[in-house]
């Protein structure tokens, strides 16, 4: 393409855009200026609230946070089987407190255990066996 | 910050005539001080700014929205997200580009959100112009502003960011948020329509 003997690109050449209006840059200016004036008259919370950045920021600390909450509410529980509800879940591994509780120093150490007080049922005595004359065990008594 | 620091050369676009392509554009050191001046709050690089490229972000609004109003409030929105977000402007590595691409984002917005609201057409834009003294001229910026309202938007306006802004594929690309094939695209897709146009319309 030769635009050298363009007869469009010979016309555009000669014509030109036409300039803003006049009583534009009036207008133009003193809302810039009011424009410039309240950037200068924002403080550094309102720029830093204001800001791209910290807003994205922001939202990616949101979205970590979130995520992370979620991750660990759907982790499988140790073992690989299925978590059942948190009242039945078996009790974690005793801390330091509860285990100093279950390795308290006995008192007394003649002292009965608890169970011991409890008195038990006896149990049914034994029907004893009786036989017949030819040695052979009752029928009644045989179980 | 002295005021001599931050003067910077009136954009082309706004003298009112024809535009050289080739003219016009801030360099690396003036668009650094405009920035840092802005940084410090300065008024007068905001005006140093305006000077500088509003001629630009109009063109760019303009062929864009295809609405002399709606292209002024383009720019007047370009102008104050500028200077809203003037602290962070250091940060900005293509001034022009990024300038430009806020303009490209403004003008697809207010095109939306007119396009909800409007029920009158849309006036009809002078997309180019030539010095009032030269009547053929004039008779052929109005025949090409006929033209350009033929193209799509987004074909008019890369026709615009070549010509006019002098800007390269690559960049056209970035201020329309499209890969570089696409803007050479559309910019060739325009040229031809054009040409076609020219051809056959009287």
């Amino acid at each position: 393409m030769n635009d050298d003997r363009d007869p469009l690109t010979h016309l555009l050449d000669g014509l030109a855009p036409p300039p803003p209006p006049a009583r534009l840059e009036s207008r133009v200016l003193r809302a810039a200026r009011e424009a410039l004036e309240r950037d200068r008259s924002r403080d550094g919370w309102a720029r830093a609230w204001e800001s791209p950045v910290w807003r994205l920021a922001w939202a990616a600390a949101l979205a970590v946070l979130i995520a992370g909450h979620v991750g660990l509410s759907l982790q499988p529980p140790a073992g690989g089987g299925v978590a059942g509800p948190p009242a039945a879940a078996p009790p974690p591994t005793a801390g330091g407190e509860l285990a100093a509780v279950g390795g308290l120093q006995r008192l007394d150490v003649d002292a009965r255990p608890l169970t011991g007080i409890v008195h038990e049922q006896p149990a049914e005595a034994p029907v004893p066996r009786r036989t017949n004359p030819r040695g052979e065990i009752d029928k009644e008594t045989r179980s | 910050m002295g005021a001599d620091r931050i003067a910077v050369a009136r954009d082309p676009g706004e003298r009112g005539g024809p535009v050289s392509h080739a003219q016009g554009g801030l360099g690396a050191d003036d668009w650094r001080r405009i920035f840092a001046g802005l940084a410090d709050g300065d008024e007068r690089a905001l005006e140093a700014l305006y000077r500088a490229t509003a001629g630009r972000v109009f063109g760019l609004a303009l062929w864009r929205t295809g609405s002399v109003e709606d292209a002024c409030d383009v720019v007047q929105e370009v102008f104050v997200r500028v200077a809203g977000q003037a602290r962070r402007l250091s940060r900005v590595a293509d001034p022009r580009g990024w300038l430009l691409g806020l303009a490209h984002h403004v003008a697809v917005d207010t095109v939306r959100r007119r396009r909800r609201q409007r029920e009158a057409p849309l006036d009809e834009a002078p997309f180019l112009t030539a010095p009032e003294h030269d009547s053929a001229r004039l008779v052929d910026a109005q025949r090409v502003t006929r033209l350009l309202g033929h193209l799509p938007p987004a074909q008019r306006e890369a026709v615009y960011l070549k010509h006019y802004a002098d800007c390269t594929f690559a960049e056209i690309g970035a201020i329309a948020g499209v890969p570089t094939f696409t803007a050479a695209s559309r910019y060739r897709l325009g040229i031809d329509r054009l040409r076609r146009l020219l051809e056959t319309t009287p």
